[in-house]
């Protein structure tokens, strides 16, 4: 009996260490990982002369110069205001284009179906840089340039074949039966479309949005091509920043978490979903 | 009564064909239409439901043609094999839906009072508020079938609706669906592939096969009188034997045995080849009497079911046959066995057409 338990006791013993050892892995981790975040909040809450002087991560005075000039200068606010409109304004449109084009592809046969969905994906394969000047010369041509419209739709060019791609694979996961019983039931196809077949794929559409949006609000190479300065992304606006008197690090460092935030947000939102979308989808 | 009469209804795709000129006639009440997989049936309700345009013929119900009619417009419910509900809606809301669907709306307490009904019916009343996947298997299937019934369908389609449900379950919900419908003035599409569901329910059947219909009537008159070998084998369970023999009009064979044997329907003297059919429970490894033809044959395998038990055996002759045993007895394997049947128990198909040429004499099951 005792040495039963104490058999027992040393079990439990290692097999707490080696947990240990684990979670210890993990933070080591995370800590690498999260370094360069936290070195980005850090140099964001100090003034730029107590980031030259000092080297601290937890800033001993807290200054928020960096966020009020931020906030102040319409440069600033206005290029990050764009970037969240053409960001925005990309999702919704890749979604609403996206979404009957995945319904056809996952519900009927038409002649070249397959090699028309594998040249969506084609899309994908070509550097961004490629389309810089088409892009280019067509905005200023049809008044696109230096338009929040004009980014998204550029953008458009490679999210919405992703996004066809990810939804029909969701949308193949719906049983075929389940759109002919509604059709038995009654409903008109528009009616089901909106308000049976959707709200069923929804977490399919969550990992869509959080792919267009994500690839939409790191873009930078054609987003900066296209504008000028009424569309400016903040992304450019951040590498344009290098004046004859250095780097500006405490609104840089601001300006960078204000960047991040959106990205945050959206992980938040779709944290739930994107685990299940992951399983069963096509990402 | 509304009837649902099919005219020379046929269906190719892509210069495949899945159903070949098929005529019925579906009267209101429990219509049976059984056949095996790949038989059509499927096919058929989906034509009669509209999802799919017939290649040719007309439908018409009662005295209107329903051939080009949409599927919306069609007063029509379905309930597949497998079990589907709208799975973002709740219980009720699954029931309601066709209702609400309908182009002249009902007041909300109607929706609620109908829904009521169905769920007091299908027993589904303590789950009306969750979703259809917290359901088993049985209860999503009461679903379905509370929402084919709730709009009050001229033709409820209900393809293989037990299949998927284990058996005492299935057992269960045809009796309760045998009780539900029999109060129904809809006419009721019932597609089955086992030969005891066909026997239970005890109507009009409609044999399939190979997108045929092959042969209609009531159940048990098909089973005692299949006019071919795929509607004995549609309808026999467990599955009929089939062997080849050669007969003369004075004698028969059965693997190496040969015995005497005539019928009115074999011309004495013209030997020919023809396909002999016996159910597993008329053979027995007991001699009933003077008629009895005996043959031996050694076990390959023996499945006890509980109740009986199917003994596989190999003929001298290389046939294979089975035969059913009662009780739960054990084999051992090669065991010569004598085994014997009454003549007058078998059933004689045409070799090469698989017209049936004889039946059982008299005594029926």
């Amino acid at each position: 009996m005792t040495t039963m338990m104490a058999t027992s006791a040393a079990g439990k013993k290692t097999s707490r260490f080696r947990i240990d050892i684990r979670s210890w892995v993990f933070w080591l981790f995370m800590a690498v990982w999260a370094l360069p975040v936290v070195w980005l909040v850090s140099m964001s809450l100090r003034d730029n002369a107590d980031i030259l002087s000092k080297f601290e991560v937890i800033p001993s005075k807290i200054s928020l110069n960096g966020y009020t000039q931020f906030f102040a200068d319409s440069s600033w606010i206005g290029s990050y205001m764009n970037s969240v409109t053409y960001t925005l304004l990309n999702t919704v449109l890749s979604l609403i284009v996206a979404l009957p084009a995945a319904y056809a592809f996952s519900r009927y046969t038409f002649s070249g179906d397959k090699h028309l969905f594998f040249w969506l994906l084609t899309n994908r394969m070509a550097p961004a840089a490629v389309f810089l000047l088409p892009f280019f010369q067509l905005y200023q041509a049809v008044d696109l340039f230096d338009t929040p419209l004009g980014v998204a739709l550029a953008h458009m060019l490679f999210n919405v074949p992703l996004a066809v791609w990810i939804l029909e694979g969701f949308m193949s996961g719906v049983p075929k039966q389940l759109d002919e019983i509604a059709e038995v039931d009654g409903y008109k196809f528009g009616r089901f479309f909106l308000t049976i077949f959707i709200p069923m794929i929804r977490s399919g559409i969550g990992v869509t949005a959080f792919f267009l949006f994500m690839f939409s609000w790191v873009e930078l190479l054609i987003a900066r091509t296209i504008t000028a300065t009424a569309a400016k992304p903040i992304a450019a606006q951040m590498t344009r920043t290098i004046s004859a008197s250095g780097l500006d690090w405490s609104l840089l460092s601001a300006a960078g978490v204000m960047t991040i935030i959106p990205g945050v947000i959206v992980i938040w939102f779709v944290r739930n979903y994107i685990a299940k979308g992951f399983a069963l989808g096509r990402v | 009564m509304t009837k649902l009469v099919l005219n020379n209804v046929s269906l190719s795709q892509d210069s495949q064909d899945y159903i070949y000129d098929l005529s019925a006639t579906f009267n209101a009440g429990i219509n049976l239409l059984i056949g095996p997989t790949t038989a059509g049936k499927t096919t058929l309700m989906r034509i009669i439901a509209g999802l799919v345009k017939p290649t040719t013929g007309t439908m018409t119900l009662g005295d209107q043609d329903i051939t080009k009619v949409s599927v919306q417009q069609r007063s029509v419910s379905f309930v597949y094999q497998q079990f589907i509900n709208y799975p973002s809606l709740s219980v009720f809301d699954n029931i309601a839906s066709p209702l609400l669907a309908a182009k002249k709306k009902p007041s909300k307490e109607e929706v609620a009072a109908r829904v009521e009904e169905m769920a007091t019916l299908l027993g589904l009343s303590p789950f009306l508020k969750r979703k259809p996947a917290e359901l088993s298997g049985g209860q999503q299937q009461r679903v379905a079938i509370a929402r084919a019934l709730a709009r009050k369908a001229d033709i409820v389609l209900l393809d293989e609706p037990l299949a998927n449900l284990d058996y005492k379950l299935r057992e269960q919900l045809r009796a309760e669906l045998q009780s539900i419908f029999a109060k129904e003035s809809s006419i009721v599409i019932y597609s089955t592939a086992e030969p005891s569901e066909a026997l239970d329910f005890a109507t009009d059947t409609f044999v399939m096969n190979e997108g045929r219909l092959i042969q209609t009537g009531k159940a048990l008159e098909i089973y005692q009188k299949p006019e071919s070998v795929a509607a004995a084998i549609a309808m026999a369970d467990p599955p009929i034997n089939l062997l080849s023999s050669n007969i003369d009009g004075k004698t028969a064979n059965f693997g190496k045995e040969t015995f005497k044997f005539s019928r009115p329907e074999i011309t004495a003297g013209s030997a020919q080849q023809i396909t002999l059919g016996i159910q597993p429970g008329k053979i027995s490894l007991e001699s009933k009497g003077s008629n009895s033809v005996s043959f031996s044959c050694q076990v390959q395998l023996a499945e006890v079911t509980g109740s009986s038990t199917f003994v596989h055996v190999n003929l001298e002759s290389g046939d294979q046959v089975v035969i059913e045993v009662e009780g739960t007895k054990t084999f051992t394997l090669d065991k010569k066995l004598t085994a014997y049947f009454d003549p007058a128990d078998l059933y004689g198909f045409d070799s090469t057409s698989g017209k049936a040429i004889f039946a059982p004499i008299g005594r029926a099951k």
